[in-house]
């Protein structure tokens, strides 16, 4: 259909565009047809600076004065953290792309030297690493392997002693805790 | 588009901030702010929404005032239109987490009474073409200003203006259909406005 045969029909949809009340399909085949016949767009978009209009209308309303601060502080941070509206700083030496590079050559060769002294030194390291295994093995052995604990309390029900069971060397231990002092005559 | 001196004033404003200049964004929000204000309230009836809204919208202007000229609306119509924009898509979210609407009724039902004095628009400081606008809906009877108004700043559906005015839904469709072919036909009639 072309609507601009119809400036009756065509003035009246293009309105209720606008208002927001045309609806559902009707709504999209009148898009449809704008997107075709720029005879319909243009009365769309008419329509919809007449009814902008709506928006200046309203009656006015003071603001409370917070609104105007916080948005000045948004634009103050904005200004901060906003690449490019700061002036651009004199570099300082740490920022040298070459200091950064010789130092990260100097880490790379510090790296290789270790790495060729780690390997002279290793087949030394080995003898000696397999005697402090069968040491600690035996220390491992004597260690007392604790499997009971209890705390016991005194009168004030704090924490006095503490009791522990070594089931490898069958002892009992009793530890005091905190100031724990027993009786003279125990 | 007629832009009368106010209108070229703010279009100054705006061309000043568009090149971020602070004192200028200061002085714009002193000239709109209220009626920018007004119009997130009548979009959201909720201060602190409306305050998030218009704060949201004048950061906006900052960043997109150079936007502005190829717009071809009247300076307050573009900032109107940035404010009823977020206003909406702030209400929709709002809408959408909330089911139970209850108190908004109550808002409702009170701003509608309210709404049936004869002249509840500002347009002081309307642009020309607002002005034209206006005086065309001033010769609707309230009823039909009313539904007309809240279906464009809410962007209603006869059915949720029926519901949220708790009218009749054929009332509403009467007063939208009598009170835009008066509209239509007055703005044709309209001396000051110039077909694009």
């Amino acid at each position: 259909m072309r609507l601009h045969d119809h400036p009756e029909l065509l003035d009246r949809l293009a309105a209720s565009y606008a208002l927001g009340t045309l609806r559902g399909g009707a709504r999209r085949r009148f898009e449809t047809l704008a997107r075709q016949q720029p005879a319909v767009l243009q009365a769309c978009q008419h329509w919809q600076g007449r009814l902008a209009g709506l928006t200046e209308l309203q009656p006015a309303i003071e603001p409370p004065s917070y609104v105007w601060t916080r948005i000045q502080n948004q634009l103050q941070v904005r200004a901060q953290t906003a690449p490019g509206t700061t002036p651009a700083a004199v570099p300082g030496w740490w920022q040298s792309l070459f200091v950064w590079r010789s130092v990260a050559a100097a880490g790379l060769a510090a790296t290789v030297a270790a790495v060729v002294v780690g390997l002279q030194v290793n087949e030394g390291l080995r003898a000696q690493a397999g005697a402090q295994i069968a040491e600690l093995r035996q220390q491992l052995q004597a260690a007392p392997q604790i499997q009971y604990v209890a705390v016991l309390a005194d009168d004030r029900s704090s924490a006095s002693m503490l009791v522990t069971f070594d089931p490898r060397n069958n002892t009992l231990v009793l530890q005091r805790v905190g100031g724990f002092q027993e009786g003279r005559d125990r | 588009m007629v832009l009368d001196a106010q209108d070229l004033e703010l279009t100054a404003l705006l061309d000043q901030v568009a090149r971020q200049d602070a004192a200028a964004l200061k002085s714009l929000y002193a000239r709109t702010s209220p009626l920018l204000f007004g119009l997130a309230m009548r979009v959201l009836r909720h201060k602190e929404w409306a305050e998030d809204v218009v704060q949201e919208s004048y950061l906006y202007i900052w960043r997109s005032a150079g936007d502005y000229r190829a717009s071809l609306s009247p300076p307050m119509a573009w900032m109107g239109l940035i404010v009823r924009s977020r206003a909406l898509d702030l209400l929709r979210r709002r809408t959408a987490e909330r089911a139970d609407s209850t108190e908004e009724l109550d808002d409702t039902l009170a701003e509608t009474l309210e709404g049936d004095a004869p002249n509840p628009m500002d347009q002081v400081h309307a642009s020309q073409q607002a002005r034209a606008l206006h005086r065309c809906l001033q010769q609707l009877e309230n009823g039909q200003r009313q539904v007309l108004s809240l279906a464009y700043l809410r962007d209603l559906s006869h059915h949720e203006l029926a519901e949220q005015l708790r009218l009749p839904l054929g009332t509403v469709k009467t007063w939208i259909r009598r009170g835009l072919n008066q509209l239509r036909g007055c703005m044709a009639a309209a001396p000051t406005e110039v077909r694009p």
